[in-house]
């Protein structure tokens, strides 16, 4: 189930979802663009691009395990300035989120209802008219997720595009999530096979060795 | 419960995450790239020295000396999961005990 924008800003409040910082604001407001969708929130480009080097190598994510570091030796960090990161055609960089995510799987709410939160990251239409991918692969926001998000920002189009500072870049989804996922911080709900955990599974007391 | 495993550690593709190998029980290497909140380390790495680390854990089952551990973001080769020795841990799990 999606959340429309009211849904998502009750679960701000009630800390299920975390975004830092907050979008404002909240409602249409004169003067002020506001980043909520009817079910989606915009997130912002941070000043911070990674700019992969062009070289003599071939990508093999099965070669061997130094790609983390492999991946950061062939790429540049750089600030947009305020004038802007010119994305020539047909070039590509990642960048990331101003906003912070953070979807906890261990909340009350999710506990009482067996429920938790995922997100979805998408493109906006107005910077696909102009041939740009702001994330492609890589959509799915895990629940339990918490950090900045990567976007694989590529120009397809006909020319150059601006990339700035805190411009609206992307576009978030809420999605909730039927039973608690056991990739869950704690080992509280290892091994469920019903919404209630193990408990079901375990043996009665007196059956236990002490 | 949470625990540590050694790493190295280079700097990432952002300020804000650093590039972390680590060895799973058997020799094999991962890895990935890590919030730098979920790496310890003594100084910072740049790009002409990686530095020696510890990366943050969650332990997700432990039998006999090895231990499953969820790594903080999912690694290249391995996945989120990787198998470990428990003498490669910083905080070794204590051993469980029956309940009355």
């Amino acid at each position: 189930m999606i959340l429309s924008n009211i849904e998502m800003q009750r679960a701000m409040a009630e800390g299920r979802l975390i975004i830092e910082p907050q979008p404002l604001p909240l409602l249409p407001t004169e003067g002020q663009k506001c980043p909520y969708d009817t079910h989606a929130v915009n997130l912002r480009l941070s000043e911070e691009l990674s700019v992969p080097m062009s070289g003599p190598f071939t990508f093999d994510l099965m070669g061997g395990a130094d790609f983390s570091e492999f991946l950061s030796r062939n790429s540049e960090k750089t600030t947009i300035q305020a004038t802007g990161y010119a994305l020539d055609k047909g070039k590509f960089v990642l960048g990331r989120t101003m906003e912070y995510i953070n979807l906890p799987v261990d909340h009350p709410i999710n506990r009482e209802e067996k429920v938790c939160l995922a997100a979805r990251i998408e493109g906006r239409s107005s910077i696909a008219r102009c041939g740009v991918l702001v994330h492609f692969t890589a959509p799915t926001v895990h629940p339990g997720f918490e950090g900045t998000l990567t976007l694989e920002i590529i120009n397809m189009g006909p020319a150059s595009f601006m990339l700035r500072p805190g411009m609206p870049i992307a576009q978030l989804i809420i999605e909730e999530v039927k039973g608690i996922p056991f990739e869950k911080t704690d080992t509280t709900f290892k091994g469920q096979t019903s919404p209630e955990g193990r408990v079901k599974e375990r043996k009665p007391k007196s059956t236990r060795s002490k | 419960m949470e625990s540590q495993i050694r790493c190295k550690v280079f700097p990432g593709q952002f300020s804000n995450e650093y590039a972390v190998k680590a060895e799973e029980i058997g020799g094999e290497s991962f890895s990935l790239f890590a919030p730098i909140q979920a790496v310890e380390t003594d100084e910072n790495p740049t790009r002409d020295k990686a530095v020696d680390g510890w990366l943050k854990v969650t332990i997700w089952e432990q039998t006999g000396d090895k231990v499953i551990v969820k790594l903080p973001r999912e690694s290249f080769e391995s996945g989120r999961f990787v198998t470990m020795s428990v003498t490669q841990l910083k905080t070794r799990p204590e051993p469980l005990k029956a309940s009355r």
